[in-house]
């Protein structure tokens, strides 16, 4: 069953649900279409769900992302992952009569980063606000946060989508950025520890006062994978930035989405309702896709007026969080040179990183494998600085490398294989001297070990073989020592040319120079 | 300005007032909120709006270094917690 929880969201209504596996009866599900939901598209338009097309999908994505200062927001407590409970704790994050906040510089400077990152306004003046509720995991009764002048608004982000889901480029814009403190977390004691029906709770406080910043989209987004990758797009910009560890997975990302249906040419929004705790793009994608074809059914079944309550029980009401300005802080004042000293150091942005591949040439599909971690286009980079050929230097690292990597759980700065050993690794077999077989067979021992190709080939005696009169005489031999298939070859059996070619190609253990071993076995068999 | 809903205000500050204490601090609310609502009668066409006040302390950005401090009471002030449970801090049951 899904569930779900009332929310507010500043005054506006709208429904949370938490993400699980909802059941629909399968009246209200008339799908008529053939591709199944998780089906790839081909093409952005031409394959959408009959269902689908009278309606469209609005989706909005607000994210939190927990920065990665050292200490926490407003005080001095290690901002740590997995420390015991309550081990980083003061009055101020527990929310002790008389403690007072005092802003962490660093937090500043990763919101000007990532506001500047998104091509957001930056208010040089802003400031912070209270914003009171209780719960057990808010020691103070209130968050502070900054509610109607955020740091950073109006800004945009730059997506690719996946080639196997139509690609495309699209622009969504991001109405604002905004700092704000994270609070702690609760264990429900209990079976199942679900918050219903548990005895009593337990709180943990080292997460209490973790520095956040918010980051609320645009409703510009129109289907699951849109979505999607918005926020691994978000993830990509807070990791290059160095900002955060920018995972949905560990929890420093983490991405509300809010979902409503419209018919096709109406202004109007539809009935918003809320999806959290996903845990990955692809459960978002997923997550979100669901909730379009839910809502689209329920408005065909002219059920719209039940999105809220048929499938769920929702327990209405509009929060009051009462915000006011928070007293204990100064206005957030920003330098106009900080601003531009920040703006000039900015690194290049995924973005950036896409377009300029495409623009040296590469397709789409290796623009998007290369430029998704920045650890890896750095280290592509590098190796093309080294004057390694660009297509083979990326097929290198996108295949071989990163079969490697994925087998031995490593990550692209672990291995000892240098930009500078990779392109000498492919120079070398573009310039003949040794195969591309030879190239694997040696790589896995450069990623252990380090050290030059050229000293593996030399330690191994793996060199190709290319001198012509050598090659030659190898021909002979293995003509030789395979009468039976050299007279079905001369007796028409033309097929028999690949074997002799793989029994010279084994007979060297691959270091023949094949192009040229190719040449001397068909002039050996009178075909040239 | 509306007369205060003393019993909405105190479900939302989560207190108990007894009737005769709600009777009684209603007016009192109105009055406060009336003396700021004399704020309003001052002219304000040449003023820049204030975010905040305490911008004028130029010296004092009011920021601190991200720099690790422990608290040096900390740990008889969670020795000091009402209820714990081992290392967790132990709460009643939350309500839905």
């Amino acid at each position: 069953m899904a569930m779900a929880m009332a929310m507010a969201v500043g005054s506006c209504e709208s429904i949370v649900l938490l993400y699980s596996q909802p059941r629909i009866p399968r009246s209200a599900l008339q799908i008529r279409c053939s591709s199944s939901l998780a089906s790839k598209q081909t093409s952005s338009s031409s394959k959408i769900p009959l269902a689908l097309q009278d309606f469209e999908a609005v989706i909005g994505v607000e994210t939190h992302v927990q920065l990665g200062t050292a200490t926490k927001a407003f005080c001095g407590c290690l901002s740590q992952y997995g420390a015991q409970p309550n081990s980083n704790v003061c009055p101020v994050c527990m929310g002790l009569p008389g403690a007072l906040p005092v802003l962490n510089e660093r937090v500043v400077d990763f919101a000007i980063k990532l506001g500047l990152a998104l091509n957001c306004d930056l208010s040089l003046r802003s400031k912070f606000d209270r914003k009171q509720y209780f719960y057990a995991d808010l020691p103070k009764g209130y968050q502070i946060s900054q509610f109607d002048i955020p740091i950073a608004r109006h800004g945009s982000i730059e997506v690719d989508l996946p080639v196997e889901y139509g690609g495309g480029h699209r622009k969504f814009g991001i109405t604002r950025v905004h700092i704000e403190e994270d609070a702690g977390k609760l264990v429900h004691a209990g079976g199942g520890g679900r918050l219903s029906g548990s005895p009593y709770s337990l709180v943990d406080l080292n997460r209490a006062g973790v520095p956040l910043l918010e980051i609320v989209s645009e409703p510009d987004m129109r289907t699951g994978i849109e979505a999607a990758e918005y926020a691994a797009e978000v993830a990509r910009v807070v990791k290059c930035l160095g900002i955060g560890s920018g995972s949905m997975a560990e929890g420093s990302l983490r991405c509300d989405v809010n979902v409503s249906v419209r018919p096709r040419g109406q202004a109007a929004f539809g009935t918003k309702v809320e999806i959290k705790n996903m845990n990955s793009c692809a459960a978002m994608h997923r997550a979100i896709d669901f909730e379009i074809l839910r809502q689209v059914a329920l408005h065909k079944e002219g059920l719209e007026s039940k999105i809220r309550t048929v499938t769920m029980r929702a327990k209405e009401g509009l929060a009051d969080y009462r915000y006011f300005p928070e007293p204990d802080l100064l206005e957030l004042v920003l330098k106009q040179e900080q601003v531009d000293s920040i703006n000039e150091a900015l690194p290049e942005l995924p973005n950036e990183t896409r377009r300029r591949y495409e623009a040296l040439g590469l397709s789409m599909q290796d623009v998007l494998v290369l430029a998704d971690d920045k650890n890896v286009s750095e280290y592509f980079d590098s190796t093309l600085e080294q004057g390694a050929d660009m297509k083979m230097a990326a097929n290198w690292i996108m295949g071989d490398i990163t079969a490697y990597l994925k087998t031995e759980k490593l990550s692209i700065s672990d291995v000892k294989i240098s930009p500078s050993v990779l392109a000498e690794l492919v120079t070398l077999i573009k310039d003949g001297t040794i195969s591309g077989k030879i190239g694997k067979e040696i790589l896995p021992e450069l990623i252990r070990n380090g050290g030059t190709a050229k000293e593996v080939i030399e330690a191994k005696g793996l060199t190709q073989i290319s001198d012509e009169a050598e090659i030659a005489s190898l021909v002979d031999k293995v003509l030789l020592e395979n009468p039976k298939q050299l007279e079905a070859f001369k007796k028409g059996k033309t097929k028999l040319q690949g074997f002799f070619e793989g029994q010279v190609m084994r007979s060297t253990n691959g270091r023949v120079n094949p192009i040229l071993m190719k040449k001397i076995v068909a002039q050996k068999l009178g075909l040239s | 300005v509306k007369p205060p809903n003393v019993g909405e205000l105190c479900e939302k500050a989560r207190l108990s007032l007894t009737p005769d204490e709600a009777a009684e601090i209603g007016p009192q609310i109105s009055r406060v909120v009336g003396w700021f609502g004399q704020l309003q009668e001052v002219e304000l066409d040449n003023v820049d709006p204030a975010i905040r006040v305490g911008h004028e302390v130029e010296s004092q950005r009011g920021l601190r270094r991200d720099e690790h401090l422990d608290f040096t009471e900390k740990d008889s002030m969670v020795a000091s917690v009402g209820e714990k449970e081992g290392v967790f801090i132990k709460v009643p049951k939350i309500l839905n």
